[in-house]
């Protein structure tokens, strides 16, 4: 598609998980935590990855870092397939990615001093001697902000934005081409949150780091994203352009999304598209498009067919009527259909979990 | 303009670094003196350390050395003792206090020992139950769970009973006895602290099994199991009397606790000094590693903390 | 407009860290008040005391703390715990914790409607059942039996706001009762807790960290900084002009508010904690409007008609 080549590019990336049941004749059922997501990334941008609890957000970090091996699917980084590639090459591989967790709390060794913490990948992947790892440290050190003196300080005497400047710290200590940030934010605090923002887009800029940025908070993923990509139930329901989506979203998830983030600006706001009904369990998703119980537009067909990726209007979007949400005449329109239709609906849904 | 800002941020001194909150020790420190009946364990702990070491020079007299002229003789206070034989002597002549001083010696060692023993053979089986997990661990902790189903005397007892009746042997047979409780503890811990997100970066930075269990999880397991072992010494001081006193662990003229209390069980009529003397010291020694384990509890134990 | 909460120059002290400094705040009855402030900013701890509920070792001191007409600091413990049992109820972040695992859902509402309301078995059932269709649980009677880890968070939370309206509260204090939940269920949540509160007549505390939620759902907003309260307004006004600088700092960090920039105004520092409160204006090292008086003298709390600032140079028509 674009002439650079992409940091990371996954195909039909799929993660099932085998789910023991309860009693003893039962058979294990196949959780779906991730059914098929393709993505490329390219240096210095920067692919978002939204939805709610159980989506496959997660699994997705799991896969990419190479934490876990998908079922099926390839992911190639840097040109190499990781999936099949050597031990050894796999190692090289590995210190290519990195991930910055939700909770700066969490994320860092409390027993470790920050030197310490940031050194390990070196030692476990380089032979550097102290002093050049000790140099390499105060290095990205000063880079996110923090001081020479922090070096010899132990997590616990750390703000949570702090912490997670560390976190950022020790993602970078490789050299890294892409950066896994998984909630990075979230945890923090408006005013400590911003700092951290930009400090991960200063970086990017800096570094041409690829970011896969997993958020559920649509404002910040607004911000700082080139790419969408909004998952449902452990599928891609719309992919593409951050302005595409945010702009004129076509799938009626993605609508619901946008209309259910509360907004501080007036203007901003829109009428609240009200999902009834809660997600459905990933162990046991409603046949057809999983999220069929929550639409509006649920027709006989979503019931019974899983809808395809298909391209339309520079996008990528699973939904049997995605057309008809292109041409619809107006938002509001269309939302009042949604409410509309949704009154009646929640019932069976909630009853179906 | 967006340098500016840059710079501007990079320049702001970050307040918080001029008042940090006290050091780990220190704050352990608090918490610690906080329960005063744990620093009176530790000051005994230390004093019965120094008794140990020093023994040859604090004993007045030698542990062996049987005064024929002074055969149960009571102690200093009463009638018909002196101040030579403080505590008076037991029913072969010897010091009852030089033997209970040389014997903290011996009960020390016991304890070391056997701790040591149990807690390396238990973190490593721990960690690797906990870390490995699968059939590995379903073996591990069924084997464990097996050895707590018997009472620990009697299997100490059958331990000993198997390789002969000798202090070495009796230490060996009781670090194997208390060895679940060190398994249990550290694999309960490891599969606890498995999931956090720390330990998901290191293995990002592809860190080996080895250095995950030994360098990144076990650090963080070390709290509950400094408190067991702790409690674990005075369970070893007790069991190593238990055997003694059964007459499989020292074997006299040894001067341990336990031998000394049953070779002089006949005796508790007409001289009460030789059995409570003993008696009361394994109870101080105990009851002091209690405390200071407890006091260890309230300090390391987050979930205590207020 | 009777004054159900009014609390004047309230303390909290935690071993000589005030986690809540001079706090004035008045609910009007069935009014909806939100409160914002980041972690540590005392929004919880202020209604803790209100509920007479601050662990050992914290000290309450204030010159006045009213509820609905009864001087709470004046009442025995067992009257005030009738009073702010029956009349006051809260709601939590985390409703899987928030909820008893061991005992079913109707076990666990019927026993509030018990102490307090009393009634026959059957009667408190079918209050039970009335209260569940209420909070928007479908099919209800079949879920007087699940357990809690049988439903789900946004399920849970809806049980939980049940039990707190079972005893026609006067007052409830919801403590971020979204923020664990997902975008979609977070917006039935709030639409739920409104609806109620119009229908039942009761005053709503919401407390929260996002200031979108705040915006959506609240008529008064009280945003508190490090134990104090720093602004009152009403939220019509104090999203388009914030009078104090923290407000309007706190606003303009808002990515919603930056969407084409690729950089974020940011407030510098972190929230003083335990070991650095500063002296002067609490906001001070990291106010860009700074003098030097802010950083000697504390602020008075002032009121000018429906607002209130503490500030010595509060904003007037700055834009935002």
């Amino acid at each position: 598609m674009s002439a650079s080549n992409p940091v990371i590019s996954a195909s039909n990336l799929k993660k099932y998980y085998p789910v023991k049941q309860s009693g003893f004749f039962k058979k294990d059922i196949l959780l779906k935590a991730l059914d098929g997501a393709s993505f490329d990334i390219e240096p210095g941008k920067t692919l978002a990855v939204v939805g709610e609890s159980g989506c496959g957000k997660s699994t997705l970090a799991r896969l990419v870092t190479m934490i876990e091996q998908p079922t099926s699917g390839e992911f190639d980084i840097a040109g190499i397939n990781a999936v099949t590639s050597g031990k050894a090459q796999k190692r090289t591989l590995r210190s290519k990615v990195q991930i910055v967790f939700q909770d700066p709390y969490g994320s860092l060794n409390p027993r470790k001093k920050v030197g310490d913490i940031l050194e390990e990948p070196l030692i476990i992947n380089t032979s550097l001697s102290r002093s050049q790892r000790r140099e390499k440290a105060l290095a990205i050190m000063e880079k996110v902000g923090l001081t020479p003196e922090q070096y010899s300080r132990y997590p616990h005497m750390f703000s949570g934005g702090q912490r997670q400047r560390i976190a950022v710290a020790r993602a970078l200590m490789l050299n890294p081409a892409l950066v896994i940030a998984d909630e990075p934010v979230s945890a923090l605090d408006v005013s400590v949150q911003a700092q951290a923002l930009n400090l991960l887009m200063d970086l990017q800029e800096e570094m041409n780091l690829a970011y896969l940025f997993i958020s559920h908070d649509l404002s910040v993923v607004r911000l700082i994203s080139h790419e969408v990509m909004v998952m449902y139930l452990g599928r891609v329901v719309e992919q593409g352009e951050k302005n595409t989506i945010f702009d004129k979203p076509l799938h009626p998830y993605t609508m619901a999304l946008l209309a259910a983030t509360p907004h501080v600006n007036i203007k901003s706001r829109q009428k609240r598209i009200r999902l009834s009904g809660e997600l459905p369990s990933p162990l046991n998703p409603p046949p057809g498009c999983t999220f069929h119980r929550r639409c509006a537009y649920m027709s006989d067909i979503c019931r019974q067919v899983a809808p395809e990726s298909r391209r339309l209007e520079n996008r990528m979007v699973a939904c049997h009527h995605a057309e008809k949400m292109s041409t619809a005449p107006s938002e509001s329109k269309i939302q009042k259909g949604l409410v509309k239709n949704l009154v009646d609906k929640g019932a069976q849904d909630e009853n179906a979990i | 303009m967006n340098q500016a800002i840059v710079i501007k941020e990079k320049n702001i001194p970050i307040t918080e670094n001029e008042t940090v909150p006290p050091h780990p020790l220190k704050e352990f420190w608090k918490y610690f003196s906080e329960n005063r009946g744990a620093v009176i364990g530790l000051y005994f702990i230390a004093g019965a350390i120094l008794c140990a070491i020093f023994a040859d020079i604090i004993a007045p007299h030698s542990p062996f050395n049987q005064y024929r002229s002074a055969i149960l003789q009571p102690p200093f206070w009463m009638e018909g003792g002196n101040t030579e034989f403080i505590l008076g002597t037991d029913d072969v002549g010897r010091d009852i206090l030089s033997r209970l001083i040389f014997g903290a010696r011996l009960s020390l060692f016991v304890g070391v020992i056997v701790v040591t023993l149990s807690l390396a053979a238990g973190i490593i089986l721990g960690v690797t139950a906990g870390y490995f997990g699968g059939f590995y661990e379903t073996v591990v902790m069924r084997l464990m769970d097996i050895m707590l189903a018997l009472p620990s005397l009697l299997l100490a007892m059958a331990i000993v009973a198997i390789l002969g009746p000798s202090l070495q042997n009796a230490i060996l047979a009781i670090a194997i006895v208390v060895l679940p409780h060190y398994v249990r503890l550290t694999r309960a811990s490891i599969i606890a602290e498995k999931n956090k997100d720390y330990v998901t970066a290191s293995r990002v930075s592809g860190a080996g099994p080895l250095r995950m269990m030994f360098n990144v999880l076990l650090p963080n397991c070390m709290a509950p199991l400094i408190v067991q072992a702790t409690l674990g010494f005075s369970a070893a001081i007790l069991d190593a009397a238990a055997l003694g006193f059964l007459g499989m662990g020292a074997q006299p003229p040894t001067p341990e606790w336990g031998a000394m209390l049953a070779n002089s069980l006949q005796f508790i009529q007409r001289a009460w000094w030789v059995v409570t003397f003993p008696g009361v010291a394994i109870l101080l020694t105990v009851l002091a590693f209690n405390l200071a384990g407890d006091g260890l509890r309230d300090a390391l134990d987050p979930k205590m903390k207020r | 407009m009777t004054k159900l909460v009014e609390i004047k120059k309230l303390s909290v002290d935690f071993d000589g860290f005030k986690a809540v400094d001079d706090v004035d705040l008045t609910v009007d009855a069935g009014k909806v008040v939100g409160i914002v402030g980041e972690s540590g900013s005392g929004k919880s701890v202020t209604q803790l005391a209100l509920m007479g509920l601050i662990p050992y070792p914290g000290i309450i001191e204030a010159e006045r703390l009213m509820f609905n007409g009864n001087d709470l600091l004046k009442m025995q413990d067992k009257r005030r715990r009738q009073i702010t049992g029956k009349d006051v109820s809260m709601i939590f972040q985390e409703p899987m914790t928030s909820l008893n695992p061991c005992f079913t859902v109707e076990y666990q509402i019927s026993e509030a409607l018990k102490i307090h309301e009393g009634g026959t078995r059957q009667q408190r059932r079918d209050r039970v059942i009335e209260l569940l269709s209420q909070v928007g649980i479908p099919v209800p009677e079949d879920r007087l039996k699940s357990f809690p880890h049988q439903l789900s968070g946004g399920m849970c939370q809806r049980v939980m706001i049940a039990m707190a309206i079972a005893c026609n509260p006067s007052l409830l204090v919801a403590d971020e009762p979204t923020t664990a939940l997902d975008v979609t269920i977070q917006a039935q949540i709030l639409e739920l807790l409104v609806d109620l509160q119009k229908k039942n007549n009761m005053a709503l505390i919401l407390i929260t960290h996002d200031m979108a939620v705040i915006a959506e759902t609240v008529e008064d907003v009280v945003v508190m900084y490090a134990g104090q309260v720093v602004e009152k307004n009403s939220a019509q006004n104090i999203f388009t002009s914030p009078s104090h600088p923290y407000t309007h700092a706190l606003l303009n960090a808002l990515p919603e508010r930056n969407v084409q920039a690729r950089r974020l105004p940011t407030i510098p520092g972190i929230v003083p904690g335990k070991y650095n409160r500063p002296k002067g204006c609490l906001f001070h090292p990291r106010c860009s409007f700074v003098q030097e008086i802010c950083k000697k003298e504390i602020p008075a709390y002032t009121r000018k008609d429906k607002m209130a600032v503490r500030c010595h140079f509060p904003l007037v028509n700055y834009p935002s």
